[in-house]
């Protein structure tokens, strides 16, 4: 009897056997002087990166993962960042607040509350401005997945449901596609613009992935929250 | 009126929509959330053991009262933060409140704490809490496919919460956390109308833990859900020391060894491994017990293991003042998404005092889970083979068993 169930248990350990994604490996991995990353975008001059971090901080840091500067407003929870022009918009994820900062200074110039109902850790997880569309979009982080488009006052004047992933922990624009990241899934998935359907879906060897980003080479970089690491993919195709 | 109470809350909870409240003022962050699990249980009985007839008696009927629906859960979770200075947690569970049978190892209060983080290099955490010991006993039980923790770490052999304070340090992106806490020593029974009070002898419990993981911090958690791209380990270490006048023994207690009169030391050591959606743990306990008196007040049950060896009364053929308890359970498990699966094998034994001969108890239990939305909602089935030998007296748990039911988190 014994024997038999084990036999079974054995048999389901094994019963798996699935296609799996392309899987990319990193060129490079820089160690960053931020604690408990949670997401990255380049600067203006492309010389390094703001990164937020979970503990509710902006900083800058150089292309070698030094900190360069720190903004001195904190909130509770960052999540996301993106540059647009002259605005860097931070979203804290458990005030469900966008904060906007001046990238030259890093003086807090305002910010806005967009309400969600959800758990204090599954609000905003993303933030980027949609170049197709013309909008700056919000993105929740699972059960469900919500793309929520805002208009020039920021409320939101349009949502739609993101399938196919797990959970999302990031999100950036690139060559005219959205780019997710997913935590859950290890993954990175490019999408169609307005469709939001999945081209294509990497998987990526990287615990805790939690920002994307894309450098002025057109280099996939991707930081680990708990790994405290910043990985470079190189150029990635969507063939 | 407790049962009104708890519908009013699990329907204001229910009323989101999402079943998880969150309020925030922008500085002070509220999260509501809940559990309820269900289950059904069966006994396989044991043939020829006068415990499971009606009042022992052989001559009598199987006693089937064990095969019986039932609630494990019933919880009610307020977590909130305070700017970046303060959180706290109060976590109630109705199910346990309004059953007194096993008040001393569930009395139905889970936390009530506040932790201050404004130090900065410290964190202080103080109120009723999980102690920082046995890493099995720290992991969340909504995160398991089992519906019960091993013997070692459910509760009878240890007390896992108590009321006191502690100190956290985390370095090295959180891949290295140390802890280090006084309590009452009371455990669980702090909160009971039979506790409330320390011992006469005023003396705490002092509790010490350590662990360390690579290549990434390592949360309490054991099965690997999201299906790790790297080997990821943790290695824990943890003492425990405490020294009363008094025991103190509750409805419930099977063992009799978790609030004793005398000194106890204890450690323990653990493992843990994760990677593509495999898992293994390992933990292992010992406790040096150095009783004051030789007997439970439970003299009536006349079980041997109850007699304890002191300085002025030995018993078996070691002539100590004191007795060793302890352990080791060890799990492997396996989980896959596309299936919504887990499936969990774990292995325990568990000696509550080593100065008798054969009375070490062993049992293999299985686990599997279906997840119908993740751990928010899963079915979970156990099943527990025992290995010990089921003629023995002195063994506690004797009886297969299994045990299938739905959880489901309001979050």
């Amino acid at each position: 009897m014994r024997i038999y169930i084990l036999f079974l248990f054995s048999l389901a350990f094994l019963a798996c056997s699935f296609l799996k994604p392309e899987k990319l490996k990193p060129v490079s991995k820089t160690k960053i002087d931020i604690p408990e990353p949670s997401d990255i975008c380049p600067n203006a001059d492309g010389s390094g990166y703001f990164v937020v971090s979970d503990n509710g901080f902006l900083a800058e840091i150089s292309s070698d993962g030094k900190m360069l500067r720190k903004a001195s407003f904190e909130g509770t929870d960052f999540e996301a960042c993106f540059l647009k022009g002259d605005t860097l918009a931070v979203a804290d994820e458990r005030s469900r607040e966008v904060h906007f900062f001046n990238p030259k200074t890093l003086e807090r110039l305002g910010s806005r509350e967009v309400p969600y109902p959800g758990g204090r850790n599954k609000g905003f997880e993303a933030i980027c401005f949609n170049n197709t569309r013309n909008a700056w979009q919000l993105f929740s982080e699972k059960d469900p997945i919500w793309l929520f488009e805002l208009d020039r006052n920021w409320l939101v004047s349009k949502k739609d449901k993101i399938k196919g992933l797990s959970d999302l922990s990031s999100a950036t624009w690139h060559e005219g596609k959205l780019w997710l990241l997913s935590d859950e899934d290890h993954a990175v998935f490019c999408c169609h613009p307005k469709t939001l359907d999945i081209e294509k879906k990497w998987s990526i060897p990287v615990i805790n992935p939690e920002g994307i980003c894309f450098n002025t080479q057109g280099e996939l970089l991707v930081v680990s929250d708990d790994m405290g690491i910043l990985f470079n993919f190189g150029k990635v195709v969507n063939q | 009126m407790k049962i009104k109470i708890l519908s009013f809350i699990f329907c204001l909870a229910a009323l989101s929509g999402r079943g998880q409240i969150s309020l925030t003022n922008g500085r002070h962050n509220l999260e509501i959330s809940g559990t309820i699990s269900t289950f059904y249980n069966q006994r396989i009985f044991t043939p020829g053991n006068p415990e499971n007839r009606i009042n022992d008696d052989t001559s009598r009927p199987f006693d089937k009262s064990k095969n019986r629906f039932g609630l494990r859960d019933a919880q009610l979770q307020l977590e909130g933060r305070i700017g970046h200075e303060w959180e706290y947690e109060l976590q109630v569970d109705f199910a346990d409140m309004l059953n007194p049978s096993d008040i001393g190892e569930n009395p139905g209060l889970m936390d009530a704490w506040v932790q201050y983080k404004g130090l900065r290099f410290l964190d202080i955490k103080a109120g009723y809490q999980k102690i920082p010991y046995s890493r099995n006993s720290l992991v969340p039980f909504i995160y398991s496919p089992f519906w019960q923790r091993s013997e070692m770490t459910r509760g009878e052999f240890f007390s896992r919460r108590d009321i006191g304070i502690t100190l956290e340090k985390s370095l090295w992106n959180q891949k290295i956390n140390l802890y280090a806490g006084m309590y009452s020593g009371m455990g669980e029974q702090v909160l009971t109308q039979y506790g409330g009070d320390n011992d006469p002898a005023g003396q705490f419990e002092y509790v010490v833990r350590a662990d360390v993981a690579w290549p990434s911090r390592y949360r309490y958690r054991d099965y690997d859900v999201n299906q790790s791209p790297l080997p990821m380990f943790a290695l824990g270490i943890a003492g425990r020391s405490v020294k009363r006048m008094f025991s103190s023994f509750l409805p419930g207690d099977d063992y009799y060894i978790r609030v004793i009169s005398g000194s106890r030391q204890m450690a323990t050591a653990d493992f843990t491994f994760q990677y593509k959606g495999f898992s293994a743990q390992a933990e292992y306990h010992i406790a040096r017990i150095t009783p004051t008196n030789d007997t439970d007040p439970d003299t009536d049950n006349n079980r041997y293991r109850e007699n304890r060896g002191t300085k002025d009364y030995k018993i078996g053929s070691l002539p100590t003042s004191f007795f060793k308890a302890g352990g080791f359970l060890g799990s492997l498990s396996y989980s896959n998404k596309k299936l919504k699966s887990i499936f969990s094998l774990r292995y325990d034994n568990f000696n509550p005092n080593d100065l008798v001969n054969d009375n070490t108890e062993e049992t293999l239990s299985f686990a599997y889970a279906y997840q119908i939305n993740g751990f928010n909602a899963m079915v979970k089935a156990q099943y527990w083979y025992r290995l010990s030998n089921r003629t023995n007296p002195l063994i506690q748990r004797f009886d297969d068993q299994f045990r299938i039911g739905i959880q489901f988190l309001l979050r």
